[in-house]
């Protein structure tokens, strides 16, 4: 009899309910208001769902030395994890990025990918701030990153720079992207005046498929030949990009930005989610970056916004650019530019500005991964 | 269980991280440089592109060396060759010919334009 109690005991000792703190309760609460969000207001569900769900399986409290957690060597989740870690999940994100990307608008109106550039100015803003709060050249510049508004660069980056950082710059990047819409839209009308926002601006012309497949090309040739060290997410975003234009990789496109990515999505939002250990989460720093990560989204807004007011000092009246726009120079494809089209249309409904918010949209992806790899280059 | 944690930076990382917060311990250089090159780095594909851009829709014209022009030239009939076509075809062909010749020549000097579209023509009954 004594021994059935002394195993039922040293049964109980090993559940999670012995072995539940306040802070595991607080990070399962925070998974399931991402799952929440996720499904009623459907912002960024497809990252959202599985980070969520990772961070109530991250947060189901364990003993320690039977190989389950993610920080446990030889663990399947944290086999699943190096993937994350050691930074190879990104790279094949971009590949789907580029395989279901139209870069047509891009292409027409090559001008707009300076406020791609614009909007990258974020990055560095928080990068100068996180310096000023304590933490450390390499940690600053993987916190800065989420202002590239771009989960897989983000994650990419923190692995190499901070991976201690990472769960806190992933969640914080993927927490901001799903709310772009509530961020952005302020910023916008902050800066913008009634006339400007009423501007119209020319159609885009059409491109060649020739055009179309030169593109990805000379984008990769030169790009790389500048940041070298943003190569593996340049190389697999354009690599993507021609499968998708040449016209005779249909078979390898539609693997890359079907169930490539998807694979690669749920493997990365659950891992990413399960890092989020309550010990390693839940501490002042996380609050920390998640300001500095906000910092960052405004900043990159504000100067995306403010750079195609800029441009427009030096465009003819007929080609002048709806400042709306500006606030897609942050990578969030696409709903940065959904963001541009919503708020134009409030003031004229008859003023579509998706076709043109995609051009800096997508100029964003590449900016913030030539950001990513300078920052590399500089630190890593 | 932070005992069990794997997350550790590189040695390389460390070192440099170190060597930059005395270098520029705020953050300026490296925040001066990387927006510049970020800034370059686009103002550079937006040039290659406004580029090829001319260059595909005709704006701009690559010249050929004269030699190249006299080749190129070949292949295209001369005066007195295409009154010559055009006799021959008066005589031998109907309107229907002439419809799809036209219709071919449409299609394949405007394969520049336009994409390569889905191929469904939708045709509509007449009421």
């Amino acid at each position: 009899m004594n021994t059935i109690f002394e195993s039922l005991q040293q049964f109980l000792q090993y559940t999670g309910f012995a072995n539940m703190t306040l802070q595991h309760i607080v990070m399962i609460i925070i998974g399931i208001a991402f799952i929440t969000v996720a499904i009623k207001k459907d912002w960024e569900p497809l990252l959202l769902v599985p980070i969520g769900f990772g961070m109530i399986i991250g947060n189901i409290p364990f003993t320690e030395g039977l190989q389950i957690g993610i920080y446990e060597q030889g663990s399947v989740m944290n086999i699943l994890y190096q993937g994350v870690q050691k930074g190879w999940y990104p790279p094949l994100i971009f590949l789907g990025i580029g395989a279901m990307t139209d870069f047509s608008s891009l292409i027409s109106q090559p001008r707009l990918l300076l406020i791609g550039a614009a909007a990258q100015i974020g990055i560095f803003g928080a990068y100068v701030v996180a310096m000023h709060m304590g933490f450390t050249p390499a940690e600053s510049g993987a916190i800065g990153i989420i202002g590239g508004a771009d989960g897989p660069t983000a994650i990419f980056l923190s692995s190499k720079l901070a991976p201690h950082l990472m769960g806190a710059i992933a969640v914080s990047a993927y927490s901001y992207m799903a709310l772009v819409p509530v961020i952005q839209r302020p910023i916008m009308l902050l800066l913008t005046t009634k006339k400007e926002r009423l501007i119209r601006m020319k159609t885009p012309r059409a491109v060649s498929q020739k055009e179309k497949i030169i593109f990805p090309i000379v984008g990769f040739i030169l790009t790389a030949l500048i940041v070298p060290s943003g190569m593996p997410l340049l190389g697999m975003l354009f690599f993507g990009n021609l499968l998708k234009e040449s016209g005779v990789t249909k078979r390898l496109a539609e693997t890359a930005r079907g169930p490539l990515i998807d694979v690669v999505t749920i493997l990365i939002g659950v891992t990413v989610g399960c890092s989020t250990q309550a010990d390693v989460f839940l501490t002042a720093t996380s609050i920390k970056i998640f300001f500095l990560g906000l910092m960052s989204f405004v900043i990159a807004t504000t100067c995306g916004v403010l750079f195609a007011k800029f441009m427009n000092l030096f465009c003819k009246e007929g080609n002048k650019i709806n400042p709306l726009i500006g606030n897609a120079g942050v990578s969030a494809v696409p709903d940065a530019a959904r963001v541009s089209q919503n708020v134009g249309r409030e003031f004229d409904k008859n003023n579509h500005l998706l076709m043109h918010a995609m051009a800096p949209n997508v100029a964003g992806v590449i900016g913030s991964a030539v950001a990513a790899g300078i920052l590399l280059s500089f630190l890593g | 269980m932070n005992s069990f944690i794997l997350l550790q930076v590189s040695e390389n990382v460390v070192r440099k991280s170190a060597e930059m917060a005395v270098k520029d311990p705020h953050g300026a250089i490296i925040t001066l440089v990387s927006v510049s090159v970020v800034f370059v780095a686009l103002i550079v594909l937006y040039f290659a592109y406004s580029f090829i851009g001319k260059l595909s829709s005709g704006k701009i014209s690559m010249k050929l060396p004269e030699k190249k022009k006299e080749t190129v030239a070949t292949g295209v009939p001369t005066g007195e060759e295409a009154a010559a076509i055009a006799m021959a075809l008066d005589q031998e062909m109907n309107g229907e010919v002439y419809a799809a010749i036209s219709m071919a020549l449409h299609q394949y000097l405007n394969d520049t334009v336009h994409d390569n579209e889905s191929y469904i023509i939708t045709i509509k009954r007449k009421k």
